[in-house]
C-alpha cells in the first residue's frame, strides 16, 4: 500500500474525490468563465453596482464638504473611518495568509482556496486604502505622505506610524497583486488554450505571457513563489504589526500595550478567514464546485477559525489581565468601565456593548467548532462567519472608540454617534469590493488549476494508473527514485 | 522502500549498550553532581546570588523542556507526517519535565530573596482588604479618578525612585514592611498591595503547583501513548493524541504565559507587558528545534537511526528554526519599539536596566546581533541548512544563545550593572546536568523513533513535494 | 502504451504566406510518470535544445532533464540589500540630513523608529525583482513559440505532457531523433513545422 494513502483508522480521508482527473479540474473551473453567467450572479451583480454608486456619492459629497460630515467629533477623533480601514486590512490577511503561509507548511489543502482568498486581499486591500486617503480632508494633499518635500521643504516624518503605514500598506499591495498575478500566469495560459473566441484568446493570450509549461520556466517559476511566499509572511505580519503601532505607540490607555502586533495580526487572519468563508459557501453552491471546495476544506477552515479566535481570545484576556495587574488606573478604567462596564446593578456605561458584542462574536461563537458535526454544517458555519465578521469589526470600534470617548479628563468625556456619511461609506465600499470580486469569479480561473492539480495524486510520477484508487505499485519506480538510502 | 526495516527485531532503534549514548546520561551526572555541589556551596556562601543564578539556570532549561512539550503537540495538532521520526526526540525532553518539579525547590525557597513582593508579606492581609474596599469605591462612584490621577501623577517619580535605587531593589530587606518612610515607597507599597491579590506567596505556590501538575500530565499523556504504540502499533493511540492536542495546546499557552509572568515578570513587580508570553514562547519554539537538530545529529552519527531522520528532516527543522528566530525578533523588536516609542516611566525601567546600566548594553547588542541578525543571515541560505555540520553549529548557537536571552531576563535584577558569577555557571551545570541525565537515562530503554506510528512510513520517506 | 505513432503532421495550414521548415518534435505523455522517464533518457541522449512541457511543475523533473538550480535566490537577495541601504538612505537623508526634526524626543536619526520602513523597502524590492527577475530569466513575455503551432499541444496546459526536441539542437537529426522519441512510447508524435517567411 502507497504510503500515502489516507488511513482511514484516524481519520484520513481523502482531500479531493480519488477518481477526479486533471481534465476534471480544468473543466470544472474553467467553465465558469466561459459559461453564460448565473441569473444569480447578475442580480448580484446590479446590487454590487448600486453600492458602487453609493461609493462614489458618498466620496463627492464628503470632497464637496468636508469631513465634518462625519460623526467623529473631540474627544472621539477616529471613529468609523480608521475602523473600516483596520477591518477592511485585516480581511485580506487571510488572502496572504492562506497563499503564502500554508504554502511554507506544505498545506496542501490550500490550493483549492488560495487563489480566491488572494483575490479578496486585493479587492481588500483597494477598499481600506480608501480611508486612509480620504481621512486626511483634503487628499489633493495626499502627496504629502510620498517622500517628496513640501513647500517648505520639509520631507515627511518617518517617525510617524502613519507613514509606516503608507509603506506598509502600499508594499502590501504591491506584492499582493504580484504574487496573485503571478499564480494566475499557469492559469491564463489554460483559458487561452481553450478559448473559442479571438478575443479570449488575444486577451488571455495577453495575461499568459506566452507561457507554454516548459519545465525551464517551472524552475524558476517555483523559486519565485517559493521566494514570494516566504517574504510575504513576514509582510503580513509586519502590516498589521505597524496598524497597530498607530494605536499602541502613543500613550492613550487601551492603546498602548505591546502584545497588540500579534493580536491585530490574529484577529485580521481571523477575520480573513471568516470572509473568505462566507463568500466561498456561496460560490462553491452557485458555480457547483462542490468537488474541488471540498466539506473537507471547508471543515479546515473552520478549524483555522476556532485556533485564530481562541488566540484573540488569549490576547483579551491577557490584556484584562495586565490592565489590572498593572495598576495603572486609567488603562484598568477603560477595561474595567468603559468596556466590561458590569456592575451588580447591571451594565453600566454607554460603550459596553459594542465590547460585549466584540466577546460574543469573536470568542464564544467559534467556539462551537470544537464539535465536528459544526464543522461540517454550511448552515451553522454561514452564519457564524458572518458573526465573526462583525464581531471583528466590533473589535476596532471597540478599541479606537471606548478607549478615546473617555479618557483622562471626565469634564471632556463625550460620546460617538455615526452619522448618514458614515454608513454610506462603509456600506459603498462592499460596492466596491462585490464588483470587483464578481467580476473575477466570472473572468478569471477562481481556483487555481495548476495547483489543485499538483494535489491530485496522479501528479505525483511515482502514481501509476489503472489501479483503480488505490495509487499503488512501486514495481514500476526505478531505482533512480530519490528514495533515502540506508 | 527503506521502511522495510521497519519490522526488524524488538532492539530497532535502540541504544546499544556498547553506544556512546548509552553512557551520555553518566556524563550528564557528573557534570550535574559537579554543579550541585558547587551550587550548594555557593548557597551557604552567597545565597542571594545563588536564587537568582539558580532561578536562571532552572528557567533556562525549563524552556527546553516546555519547547519540547509544545512540539510534540503542534504535530499531533497539524496532524503532520513528516515529523514522526524526530518526534520521539522531543518526547524524551518533555518527558524529563517532572525533574523541574524538584529543580523548582531551590527557587520556591527562596521566594522572599527573588521577588520584591514577598517583602510585602507582612501589609498583605490588610493591604488586600484596602485594595478590594478602594475598589468598592470604584464602582459605587466615578469619583476614583480624581484619587487616580495624583497616583498616576506620581507614579513617575516611583519608577525613578525604584530605578535609581536599585540597592534597594536588589536588597528586598530594604522594602520590608518598616521601611516604608519615604513618600515613594510608600507608592511603590501601594502599587504591590494592589497586586497582592495575584503576587501573594499562596497563589504563587498553589499556581506553581497546578501548572507542574498539568506540564506533567501534558507530556506524559503524550509519552504514554507514543511508546505503547510501539509496541502494540494501536491506531486508537493516534486517535486520542490527535484528540487531546487541542486542549493540550489552549493548557499549554496558558500556563506558559502565566507561569512566565510569575517566575520571570514578576522579578520586576511594577513593570508589566502584554506581549510577555508570546516573548517567552518563541524563545522557547526556536530551542526545541535547535535542540532537535543537535540531538538527533549526534544519534544518527552514532548510527543509532540509520537513514530514519534524513537531510529533508533537518532541512525542514532548520527552516522552522530560521522562521522562528524571526518570530522572535518580531516580538522582542514589538515589546521594545512600543515601550521605547511610548517612553512611559513605568514602562521603559525595563529597558533603562538592560540598556544604562553598567555592561548591560554589551549583553543588548549582543542579543541584537547573536540572537538575530548574525543567525538570520547565517541560516537564510538553503546551502547553510543542507550541511549538517553548518546547520548543528547553528543549533548549538541558538541553544546557547537561548540561555544568554534569560540570562538577560533575569540577572538585571540581581545586581547593579553587569556582573557575571560563577554561581552562573555551577547552576547551569547542575540544572542542565540532572535534566540531560534524566532525559538521557529514559532514552535508553525506548526506541528512538516511534516505530508503531501508522505516519512512520510517510515519515521515512520523507521528500520535499 | 503508444497508441498512434504517427508521421509529421502539421494541422496549422492557414492561408500563410511563406515556406514550412521543421522547428521541433513533439512527443505526448498521458502520465506524469511517463513523461518523467522519457526525460531522463532525453537527457542521456546528452540534448540541449530541449524541453519538457506540463501543467503544472512536476516533482523530481529537473533532476531527470538535468536542470541546474534557478539562480533567482541570489537575485532576490541583492535586491533586497539594494532595498535595505536604499531605505536607511532615504529616511537618513531626509530626516536626518537635510531637515533634522525632532519628534517626540527622539532623536533625528533613531534606528528603532526607521526598522519598520527598512523592513518594507526590503520586501518590496525583493517582491518585486522575484517576479520580474523569473519573467526575464524565463525570457517571458514572449508572443510567439513553434510548440503553439500544434493543435494537440492546446492540452499541455490541461492534462498532458510533451517533450519538444527543436531543430537547433546539434544532436538534432530528423530521423535519429524520431526514432529516440518514439522509443519512449509517446501517445503521439508529431513534427512541428512552422512558417518561414
Amino acid at each position: 500500500m502507497s504510503a500515502h494513502e489516507p488511513i482511514a483508522g484516524i481519520g484520513e480521508t481523502h482531500l479531493l474525490p480519488p477518481n477526479m482527473t486533471f481534465n476534471d479540474v480544468t473543466e470544472a473551473v474553467a467553465r465558469v468563465t466561459e459559461n453564460k453567467a448565473p441569473r444569480g450572479w447578475w442580480f448580484l451583480f446590479i446590487g454590487a453596482l448600486l453600492f458602487l454608486g453609493v461609493l462614489n456619492a458618498a466620496l463627492g459629497y464628503l470632497l464637496a464638504t468636508g469631513v465634518g460630515s462625519w460623526g467623529n467629533n473631540s474627544p472621539v477623533a477616529w471613529a468609523w473611518d480608521i475602523t473600516n480601514f483596520v477591518w477592511w486590512i485585516g480581511i485580506g490577511h487571510a488572502g496572504t495568509l492562506i497563499s503564502a503561509i500554508l504554502f511554507l507548511f506544505r498545506q496542501k489543502w490550500r490550493t483549492s482556496i488560495n487563489r480566491f482568498a488572494e483575490a479578496m486581499t486585493i479587492f481588500a486591500v483597494m477598499c481600506a486604502g480608501i480611508f486612509p486617503g480620504i481621512h486626511t480632508g483634503r487628499p489633493w494633499f495626499d502627496y504629502y505622505m510620498f517622500p517628496l518635500p513640501n513647500q517648505m521643504s520639509l520631507w515627511p516624518n518617518f517617525k510617524s506610524p502613519l507613514m509606516w503605514d503608507i509603506f506598509a500598506v502600499s508594499t502590501y499591495f504591491t506584492i499582493s497583486f504580484l504574487f496573485w498575478f503571478t499564480g494566475l500566469i499557469p492559469d491564463m495560459a489554460t483559458l487561452r488554450d481553450r478559448s473559442k473566441t479571438r478575443v479570449r484568446r488575444m486577451v488571455y493570450g495577453a495575461m499568459a505571457l506566452g507561457w507554454r509549461g516548459s519545465n525551464r520556466h517551472w524552475r524558476n517559476y517555483e523559486r519565485a513563489y517559493l521566494i514570494l511566499a516566504a517574504i510575504s509572511t513576514p509582510l503580513v505580519l509586519s502590516v498589521h504589526s505597524i496598524v497597530s503601532f498607530d494605536f499602541a505607540t502613543s500613550v492613550l490607555p487601551g492603546w498602548h500595550t505591546t502584545i497588540f502586533p500579534p493580536y491585530f495580526v490574529a484577529g485580521a487572519v481571523f477575520s480573513g478567514f471568516a470572509l473568505v468563508l462566507t463568500l466561498l459557501v456561496i460560490t462553491r453552491q452557485v458555480f457547483q464546485m462542490q468537488e474541488i471546495v471540498t466539506i473537507k476544506h471547508l471543515d479546515l477552515m473552520n478549524k483555522f477559525m476556532l485556533g485564530t479566535g481562541t488566540l484573540v481570545g488569549y490576547a483579551y484576556a491577557m490584556e484584562f489581565f495586565i490592565a489590572w495587574y498593572s495598576g495603572n488606573p486609567y488603562e484598568w478604567h477603560v477595561f474595567r468601565f468603559n468596556r466590561l462596564a458590569l456592575t451588580a446593578e447591571g451594565f453600566d456605561g454607554t460603550m459596553w456593548w459594542a465590547y460585549w458584542a466584540m466577546i460574543s462574536c469573536n470568542v464564544l461563537v467559534p467556539q462551537i467548532f470544537w464539535f465536528k458535526r459544526m464543522r461540517t454544517s454550511i448552515p451553522v458555519m454561514f452564519v457564524a462567519s458572518i458573526l465573526i465578521n462583525i464581531g471583528m469589526w466590533f473589535e476596532r470600534f471597540v478599541i479606537i472608540v471606548t478607549s478615546l470617548h473617555r479618557d483622562f479628563l471626565p469634564s471632556s468625556w463625550g460620546y460617538f454617534s455615526p452619522t448618514l456619511m458614515d454608513i454610506l461609506l462603509y456600506l459603498g465600499t462592499f460596492g466596491l469590493f462585490f464588483t470587483c470580486f464578481l467580476l473575477f469569479i466570472r473572468w478569471m480561473p477562481m481556483i487555481a488549476i495548476a495547483e489543485v492539480k499538483m494535489a491530485l495524486p496522479a501528479a505525483d510520477p511515482h502514481w501509476v494508473p489503472g489501479h483503480g484508487d488505490e495509487g499503488e505499485d512501486q514495481d514500476h519506480a526505478p531505482a533512480t527514485e530519490p528514495a533515502p538510502a540506508e | 522502500m527503506s521502511a522495510d526495516h521497519n519490522h526488524g527485531g524488538d532492539n530497532l532503534y535502540r541504544i546499544p549498550a556498547d553506544n556512546i549514548w548509552a553512557n551520555a546520561w553518566k556524563l550528564a551526572a557528573v557534570l550535574g553532581s559537579i554543579g550541585l555541589i558547587g551550587s550548594a556551596f555557593g548557597a551557604a556562601s552567597n545565597p542571594e546570588r545563588f536564587a537568582f543564578s539558580w532561578l536562571f539556570a532552572f528557567y533556562a532549561f525549563l524552556t527546553f523542556a516546555l519547547g519540547a512539550v509544545f512540539f510534540v503537540l503542534i504535530q499531533h495538532l497539524t496532524v503532520s507526517h513528516w515529523s514522526v521520526t524526530v518526534r520521539r526526540t522531543a518526547e524524551f525532553f518533555a518527558a524529563g519535565i517532572p525533574v523541574f518539579a524538584l529543580l523548582f525547590v531551590p527557587v520556591a525557597l527562596n521566594a522572599d530573596t527573588l521577588y520584591e513582593w514577598v517583602g510585602h508579606g507582612a501589609s498583605h492581609e490588610e493591604g488586600h482588604d484596602d485594595g478590594a474596599e478602594h475598589e468598592g469605591e470604584e464602582h459605587s462612584s466615578g469619583e476614583s479618578l480624581v484619587g487616580a490621577s495624583t497616583a498616576r501623577a506620581q507614579a513617575p517619580q516611583e519608577a525613578d525612585a525604584h530605578g535609581a535605587d536599585a540597592d534597594g531593589h536588589a536588597a528586598p530587606e530594604a522594602h520590608g514592611p518598616g521601611a516604608h518612610n519615604s513618600p515613594q515607597h510608600q507608592l511603590h507599597g501601594e502599587l504591590l498591595e494592589h497586586k497582592a491579590p495575584y503576587l501573594s506567596l499562596t497563589g504563587w505556590y498553589v499556581r506553581a503547583g497546578i501548572y507542574f501538575i498539568l506540564w506533567f500530565i501534558v507530556a506524559f499523556f503524550f509519552f504514554r501513548h507514543s511508546v505503547q504504540q510501539d509496541e502494540d502499533k494501536s491506531l486508537d493511540h493516534t486517535r486520542k493524541m490527535q484528540a487531546f492536542a487541542p486542549a493540550a495546546a489552549a493548557i499549554f499557552t496558558l500556563t506558559l504565559s502565566f507561569a512566565a509572568i510569575d517566575w520571570i515578570m514578576s522579578l520586576e513587580p511594577t513593570w508589566y507587558s502584554t506581549i510577555y508570553g508570546v516573548y517567552i514562547f518563541a524563545g522557547t519554539v526556536i530551542t526545541i528545534h535547535a535542540l532537535i537538530i543537535v540531538v538527533v545529529l549526534g544519534m544518527k552519527e552514532h548510527g543509532l537511526i540509520g537513514s530514519a531522520v534524513n537531510i529533508e528532516h533537518f532541512h525542514d527543522l532548520g527552516k522552522l528554526m530560521f522562521g522562528f528566530i524571526v518570530f522572535h525578533a518580531y516580538v522582542g523588536f514589538s515589546q521594545m519599539m512600543l515601550q521605547w516609542y511610548a517612553n512611559i516611566p513605568e514602562e521603559i525601567i525595563y529597558y533603562h536596566e538592560r540598556w544604562h546600566a553598567e555592561g548591560w548594553k554589551g549583553v543588548s547588542y549582543f542579543l541584537i546581533f547573536g540572537h538575530f541578525v548574525l543567525p538570520f543571515l547565517f541560516l537564510i541560505s538553503r546551502v547553510t541548512k543542507l550541511r549538517l555540520s553548518l546547520l548543528s553549529f547553528g543549533a548549538m548557537w541558538m541553544l546557547f544563545m537561548q540561555i544568554v536571552d534569560i540570562y538577560w531576563f533575569v540577572m538585571p535584577n540581581a545586581s547593579d550593572g553587569f556582573s557575571p558569577h560563577w554561581l552562573d555557571i555551577t547552576s547551569l551545570l547542575a540544572v542542565g546536568g540532572v535534566y540531560f541525565g534524566v532525559v538521557f537515562f529514559i532514552m535508553k530503554f525506548f526506541p528512538l523513533i516511534p516505530i508503531g506510528d501508522p505516519r512512520l512510513e510517510r515519515s521515512l520517506g520523507h521528500v520535499v513535494t | 502504451m503508444s497508441e498512434d505513432e504517427n508521421t509529421p503532421d502539421s494541422p496549422e495550414d492557414e492561408a500563410l504566406d511563406g515556406e514550412k521548415a521543421p522547428a521541433l518534435y513533439l512527443a505526448e505523455f498521458d502520465t506524469t510518470h511517463d513523461v518523467l522517464h522519457a526525460a531522463e533518457k532525453v537527457r542521456d541522449a546528452g540534448f540541449e535544445k530541449w524541453d519538457v512541457h506540463t501543467p503544472f511543475p512536476v516533482h523530481g523533473m529537473d533532476a531527470a532533464m538535468g536542470l541546474s538550480d534557478s539562480k533567482l535566490g541570489l537575485l532576490v537577495f541583492a535586491a533586497g540589500a539594494v532595498g535595505l541601504v536604499g531605505g536607511f538612505a532615504m529616511m537618513m537623508g531626509m530626516n536626518g540630513i537635510d531637515y533634522p526634526i525632532i519628534i517626540a524626543g527622539k532623536p533625528a536619526e533613531s534606528l528603532p523608529s526607521m526598522i519598520p520602513i527598512l523592513f518594507e523597502t526590503t520586501v518590496l524590492l525583493s517582491g518585486i525583482t522575484a517576479v520580474f527577475g523569473m519573467l526575464a530569466l524565463n525570457g517571458l513575455p514572449r508572443h510567439h513559440h513553434p510548440v503553439f503551432y500544434s493543435t494537440r499541444f492546446e492540452r499541455g496546459s490541461d492534462d498532458k505532457f510533451f517533450i519538444s526536441i527543436e531543430v537547433g539542437d546539434p544532436k538534432f537529426d530528423l530521423e535519429k531523433t524520431r526514432e529516440l522519441l518514439a522509443s519512449l512510447h509517446p501517445t503521439h508524435l508529431e513534427l512541428v513545422e512552422e512558417t518561414v517567411p
